[in-house]
C-alpha cells in the first residue's frame, strides 16, 4: 500500500474513531446533548465554518467510495495457480498483465498495449490490444508480439497451458 | 505463536528467518508490505509451522524457480534455527519488478 493511501486511510479511522467516541460519551451522558448541539448550532451559523464542514463531509465522502473501490479491486484480482510440491504458488493477475505490458511494450513498433487476461483449470486466454506504429508489416508485428509474449509466459512466469493470445489493433499511429 | 513445549516463538522471529533467507535469494525483490507490515502469515498446526506470504519477483529470473528456491531457503533456515519442521510454504505474487 503507498503512503498516500495509508495517509487516506488514516483519516478514515481518526474520523471514524472521533465519531464513535463522540457518540459513546454522548450516550453515557458524560458529554450532553445540548453542549454537541449548541455547539455544532453556532458553528454552523458562521459561512466559513460551514463550508469547511461541506467540504470536509464531501471529502469524507468520496474518500470512503474511493476506498471501497480500492479494496473491492483488491478483493477482485485474480490469481493463477502454479504447479508446485513444496506449497501453493499463486501469481496476481494484476501481476501477469503488467509484465505481459512491460514485455511486449519492448517489441519493435508496438507504441502500447492494454493487456486482460483469463485463465481456468483448462488454460490461459490473453487477449491484447494494440496500438501499433505505421511501420513495417502489422501481421508480422502480431506474429512476432504473440511469440514473444508467449515465450515469457512459458519461460519466465511457467505458465505452460496458453490456449491463445488474441490481438486487437486498436489503432496505428 | 504458541508452542506446547517449553517457549514460544513470535511471528517477528519467523518473519525475520524469512527475510534473512530471502537476502541469500537473487530473484526475489521484497515482502509485499499491508497497512500493517509485510504480508506474512505463520500457523502452527501441531508439531509443524505452515507460512503464507506475499512476493514481489524481480524481472529476468525464472518465477517457478525462484519460488522454489524461496521455499527451500525458507525451510532450510526456520528448521535449522528453529528446530521446527515447516509443512508447507505458500507464495502469492503481487508484483513482478522491472529492474533497470
Amino acid at each position: 500500500m503507498g503512503f498516500c493511501k495509508k495517509v487516506l486511510w488514516g483519516i478514515v479511522v481518526v474520523t471514524l474513531a472521533l465519531f464513535s467516541l463522540g457518540g459513546f460519551l454522548v450516550s453515557l451522558e458524560i458529554i450532553p446533548r445540548d453542549v454537541i448541539t449548541g455547539v455544532l448550532t453556532g458553528l454552523e451559523e458562521q459561512l466559513l465554518i460551514k463550508g469547511i464542514f461541506v467540504s470536509f463531509f464531501g471529502f469524507l465522502f468520496v474518500l470512503s467510495i474511493a476506498l471501497f473501490l480500492s479494496v473491492r479491486g483488491r478483493a477482485r484480482d485474480a490469481i493463477v495457480p502454479l504447479k508446485n510440491p513444496l506449497g501453493e504458488v499463486e501469481i496476481s493477475q494484476k501481476a501477469i498483465c503488467e509484465f505481459i505490458q512491460r514485455v511486449g511494450k519492448e517489441v519493435e513498433g508496438v507504441e502500447d498495449i492494454k493487456v486482460r487476461i483469463k485463465s481456468n483449470d483448462e488454460g490461459m486466454d490473453v487477449y491484447l490490444v494494440l496500438s501499433a506504429q505505421a511501420q513495417g508489416e502489422i501481421p508480422r508485428l502480431i506474429d512476432e508480439l504473440q511469440t514473444v509474449v508467449k515465450n515469457y509466459l512459458n519461460n519466465t512466469v511457467g505458465i505452460e497451458n496458453i490456449r491463445e493470445i488474441k490481438v486487437k489493433v486498436a489503432k496505428i499511429l | 505463536m504458541r508452542e506446547e513445549g517449553s517457549y514460544e516463538i513470535d511471528r517477528k522471529v519467523v518473519i525475520v528467518l524469512i527475510k534473512k533467507a530471502l537476502g541469500r535469494l537473487e530473484g526475489v525483490y521484497a515482502i509485499k508490505r499491508g497497512l500493517f507490515g509485510e504480508r506474512v502469515k505463520v500457523k502452527q498446526s501441531g508439531e509443524k509451522i505452515r507460512i503464507s506470504l506475499e512476493l514481489i519477483i524481480k524481472e529476468g529470473s525464472s518465477i517457478p524457480q525462484v519460488v522454489e528456491e524461496t521455499q527451500k531457503e525458507i525451510k532450510e533456515e526456520i528448521q535449522k534455527t528453529l528446530n521446527r519442521a515447516v509443512d508447507r510454504v505458500d507464495i502469492k505474487i503481487k508484483k513482478i519488478k522491472a529492474i533497470s
